[in-house]
């Protein structure tokens, strides 16, 4: 155990943790160079072009130091993204330590911090890593002493390294195995293994990523997941080098994976305990928690015809998606679809985008919101996940909606425009403190509603990049908030319906037509856009009708052209749902987030 | 004219297109292919056509149809010499059949011909004349960048009845950059004064890569509004049929019997063949485009070949919709059994559901035999000619 190292990869996108770890790789031999397929770690298509990862992966790496001894490297693999903190937690919490990639030319990107932050807390061992050195832009020296500012990190600890050209690689595996505490853990103390990622195998079930705290895992072992309840038998275990090896045992501080004929990711839960069920260890690990979707949309297919289409493909997704909840729901304005449940909007755009491209099917998506409580007048109380299905105000006795306790990380001289962006957005202050000189963590109470759009864009914006922001949710409470309705040509559109505080809903249903003006193509007739709260109109505009637009000239030499003029006028159109008489597009739907 | 032949001989009628490209001066609105007029360059080009109409007219998918109507445009042809275009129709009579009714329609633009000219051309078995008129006032001409002016306009109407023009079509322009309904409603007056056979009335449309995109995109094209130009293609169509000209094409009206039956054949999607470089040819099954290149074109005839340049494959299913396209653009219509004889299926049958979608919209009106667009759709025609092509 004492020749285990267990580390992740902190960085920005872009500053070169995929080059990074393939390095690493190569380095090791645990791939050969002919075989290293760029950014390894990256595996799905999604994923590459993003620029992100969103399943962790663990692989092995057999490092000879310099002090004549080999050591077992695992290397896992984190997400980096506000939507997915809770995973990359499970993650930290499976390492001692982690390397804190930073691009020597571009310096610290506040997205790291909130993980550099969340691996502190932790207690992991930072080792600080520059790269890509060999930029002409590169100035090592400011970023040493960023570290030191920002994070307080020792500026001497850093190592210089090229990932592109493979400079000062070996330097890196000296130091994780020189400054990463091994693991401990008593081989023989009753089994704890920490699930820190899992994904789903049409051949094997579910597919856990463990680290092994206490104990040992053991083929043919009868397992039970502390959370869940859920019993099992191991079938297969093993490690990856990068490729799965089966082995026997994985033991105390070791990484691997573990297949036990589950059926689904919901029954293996991130952050679950597996123990053993002859003989359970007395608790489970801690940090587990149950992930509850916040953010709430509709997904309709543009061609009714491809509902069991979409309901085949959410299915498939499920399997490897613990935090996708969907069920079936029907819109006047949109036929039927489904409302899901997502971490968080990058979780859905990437749902979204999977749905789309993986299971070729063309989707309307209504705009996200959150999930209302509401008491009505007979004492009932229902969450709402749909704001089309918020009953009347006359029976509404109580409406509330989701909070969360909010840490922003950020330097201080943008305290003032920050405190100023979180009053805006409803916010409640609850603490400041100051981690060092420079650095402040401000503690805000928000209605989630107000968070989920563009905060974390305009918080970005207001410290020119330089603040971090994570979130839980902490509970429902009062909100003085009423449903605005939208008609399209007298009718109302249940999927355009949103959830707004009294105060904005004037100006957001005002901005909502203004937008919908634009968004709705021209018509032949004249089509009015309203925004009513209850009864009363607050907003109104009007879409032109089309007057004039006739091809003046066709002859011979012009009919493909002509003809192709009109294909491209009719492929506009190809992306719109007809609502009544009224053709509407895509983006129609997702306009209210285009509101300031 | 030499030969003629009876209207039924060697297979179905012909309508041939031949291309002038040479222009005096490139138009600033104008995207049609020409080039500036020399007159070497255009006796080398003549050559090859004369050449081309030749392999053309011993092509089996030509040979022995009757030509039912000849269209030379451009460019201006008119920029050529008439005993040049006198020419041109002898090598076509020597190598087609005309037809006894032949339409022979010459465009010309004003400021290239005088009453000799005309004289000449009308002689030469020129029967029809369509002037590029396009507007009556100066200030518009000047900006269209046209070489001539309301005089000259006024004058070349006069010398073309005068040389025996018994088919005078003129076309004129509305929509134009700073253009009032008031203005275009004075060029219809005077153009119903002029007392032509066919009026042609096209809105301006700014195609992409002339002076006028260039000018509408940075701003200085003071196009009407589109409420403005609706007003003045209104007008087009009440003005001139109370005048006793009949609208029959989106842009196009005549005096009873006096159609274009050159065009007649784009619009209902016949056969035709276009001749000279840049020009375009239509059988059943493929629409071709011949070369623009001048060099390139007279390379090719010199070596017997074809000067094909692009050839579109037409499927059954473009055929037709180009056909309905077309079609609409007929205030006639599409005739219903036409089609479903020539494409062996209803139109209903090709566009499942939409005929009766469009005329419940009050798009698209039916007598039981033609389908054809409504008043109401006219000035927003796209919005149903879109309806048709797919996906």
């Amino acid at each position: 155990m004492k020749n285990i190292r267990n580390f992740c990869i902190i960085a920005h996108i872009d500053h070169g943790k995929s080059t990074l770890a393939d390095r690493l790789l190569e380095f090791t031999k645990t791939l050969d160079p002919r075989q290293m397929e760029e950014r390894f770690l990256d595996q799905m298509e999604l994923e590459k072009e993003r620029g992100i990862t969103i399943k962790a992966k663990a692989v092995r790496l057999h490092y000879q130091a310099r002090d004549g001894q080999e050591y077992i490297l695992n290397l896992i693999d984190t997400p980096g993204h506000v939507d997915f903190t809770y995973e990359v937690s499970r993650s930290l919490a499976a390492c001692e330590g982690a390397l804190l990639v930073v691009d020597a030319a571009q310096g610290i990107e506040a997205q790291t911090l909130a993980n550099v932050y969340l691996a502190l807390e932790h207690n992991l061992e930072i080792i600080p890593v520059i790269n890509k050195i060999d930029l002409p832009a590169a100035n090592p020296n400011a970023v040493r002493q960023e570290l030191a500012e920002v994070i307080g990190l020792d500026p001497g600890e850093a190592i210089e390294v090229s990932a592109k050209l493979g400079t000062g690689i070996e330097e890196v595996l000296e130091a994780i195995v020189q400054r990463i505490p091994a693991p401990r853990g008593d081989r023989e103390a009753p089994l704890q293994a920490l699930i820190f990622d899992s994904h789903f195998d049409s051949y094997k079930g579910v597919i856990a990523y463990v680290r092994v705290v206490e104990g040992a895992l053991r083929r043919g072992q009868a397992i039970r997941m502390m959370a869940t309840g859920r019993s099992a038998e191991v079938a297969e275990l093993g490690i990856f080098v990068p490729s799965p090896l089966t082995s026997d045992s994985l033991e105390a501080g070791e990484v691997g994976y573990v297949a036990a004929g589950i059926k689904t990711v919901k029954d293996c839960r991130v952050g679950d305990t597996i123990t053993d069920s002859l003989r359970p260890a007395d608790k489970p690990l801690p940090g587990y928690r149950a992930v509850k979707p916040m953010v709430f949309c509709g997904l309709y297919p543009v061609e009714s015809s491809e509902y069991d289409l979409l309901r085949d493909a959410l299915d498939k997704l499920k399997l490897n998606d613990a935090s996708l909840h969907y069920e079936p729901e029907s819109s006047a304005a949109l036929g039927f679809g489904y409302r899901c449940g997502f971490l968080g909007l990058l979780h859905m755009d990437i749902v979204r985008e999977r749905l789309e491209r993986e299971y070729k099917t063309d989707l309307i998506t209504t705009a996200p919101n959150v999930v209302y409580r509401v008491t009505t007048t007979d004492g009932q109380v229902t969450e709402v996940e749909n704001p089309a299905k918020l009953p009347g105000p006359d029976r509404v006795q109580l409406l509330e909606e989701p909070y969360v306790k909010a840490q922003i990380f950020l330097p201080a001289d943008f305290i003032g425009p920050v405190m100023e962006l979180a009053k805006d957005r409803r916010g409640i202050f609850s603490n400041m403190e100051y981690l060092n000189q420079t650095r402040v963590a401000l503690t805000y109470e928000f209605p989630l509603a107000e968070i989920m759009y563009d905060f974390f864009d305009n918080l970005k914006s207001r410290t020119k990049g330089y603040a971090s922001l994570d979130y839980e949710f902490i509970g429902y409470r009062e909100g003085d908030m009423v449903k605005v309705d939208i008609l399209v040509n007298g009718e109302p559109v249940d999927a355009l319906s949103f959830v707004t505080h009294r105060s904005q809903a004037q100006y957001r249903g005002r901005q909502m037509v203004e937008r919908l003006r634009s968004l709705i193509p021209r018509q032949m007739f004249e089509v009015p856009v309203q925004a009513a709260v209850g009864s009363k109109i607050v907003a109104r505009e009007s879409v032109r009708a089309y007057r004039k637009d006739v091809l003046a000239k066709c002859y011979g030499g012009d009919v493909t052209r002509k003809r192709k003029l009109l294909e491209k006028q009719k492929e506009g159109k190809k992306r719109m749902k007809q609502v009544g008489s009224v053709e509407i597009p895509q983006e129609a739907f997702m306009a209210i987030l285009k509101i300031e | 004219m030499s030969q003629t032949a009876s209207p039924t001989a060697g297979g179905s009628p012909l309508a041939v297109y031949v291309h002038i490209p040479f222009c005096l001066r490139k138009c600033h609105y104008c995207d049609f292919f020409s080039v500036l007029y020399a007159p070497a360059v255009a006796d080398h080009y003549l050559a090859a056509l004369h050449r081309e109409l030749e392999l053309a007219a011993a092509d089996p998918r030509f040979a022995g149809h009757p030509v039912s109507s000849v269209f030379v445009g451009g460019g201006t042809p008119s920029v050529l010499p008439p005993a040049a275009l006198a020419r041109l129709l002898e090598r076509l009579a020597r190598s087609f059949s005309l037809m006894s009714s032949v339409e022979i329609t010459l465009e010309a633009n004003p400021g290239t011909v005088d009453g000799p000219a005309l004289a000449d051309l009308r002689a030469a078995g020129y029967n029809r004349l369509s002037l590029g008129i396009q507007s009556f006032h100066d200030e518009f001409l000047r900006v269209l960048g046209r070489i001539h002016d309301r005089r000259t306009a006024l004058a070349s109407v006069e010398a073309a009845r005068r040389a025996g023009f018994a088919n005078l079509n003129l076309d004129l322009m509305h929509g134009l950059p700073g253009q009032t309904p008031d203005q275009w409603a004075a060029d219809l007056d005077q153009a119903i004064a002029l007392a032509p056979d066919h009026v042609s009335a096209y809105g301006l449309a700014v195609e992409e890569a002339t002076p006028f995109a260039r000018w509408a995109e940075e701003g200085s094209l003071p196009l009407p509004d589109e409420e403005t130009a609706r007003t003045m293609l209104l007008m087009a169509m009440d003005r001139l049929p109370q005048a006793g000209y009949q609208h029959y094409e989106t842009s196009n009206y005549a005096r009873p019997g006096y159609r274009c039956q050159h065009n007649l054949a784009y619009w209902e999607n016949r056969d035709y063949l276009g001749l000279g470089a840049g020009a375009w040819s239509h059988v059943a099954g493929q629409r071709w485009g011949n070369l623009r290149d001048l060099e390139e074109y007279a390379r090719r005839v010199a070596a017997d070949q074809l000067p094909q340049g692009e050839i579109h494959h037409l499927d059954a299913r473009t055929e037709l919709v180009e056909t309905v396209l077309m079609g609409l653009r007929l205030l006639d219509g599409v005739d219903q059994e036409a089609f479903a004889v020539r494409f062996g299926r209803t139109m209903n049958d090709c566009f499942p559901g939409k005929l009766e979608a469009l005329s419940r919209q009050g798009l698209l009106e039916s007598d039981g035999r033609r389908w054809r667009l409504t008043r109401t759709a006219w000035p927003v025609a796209n919005q149903v000619w879109a309806a048709f092509v797919y996906p």
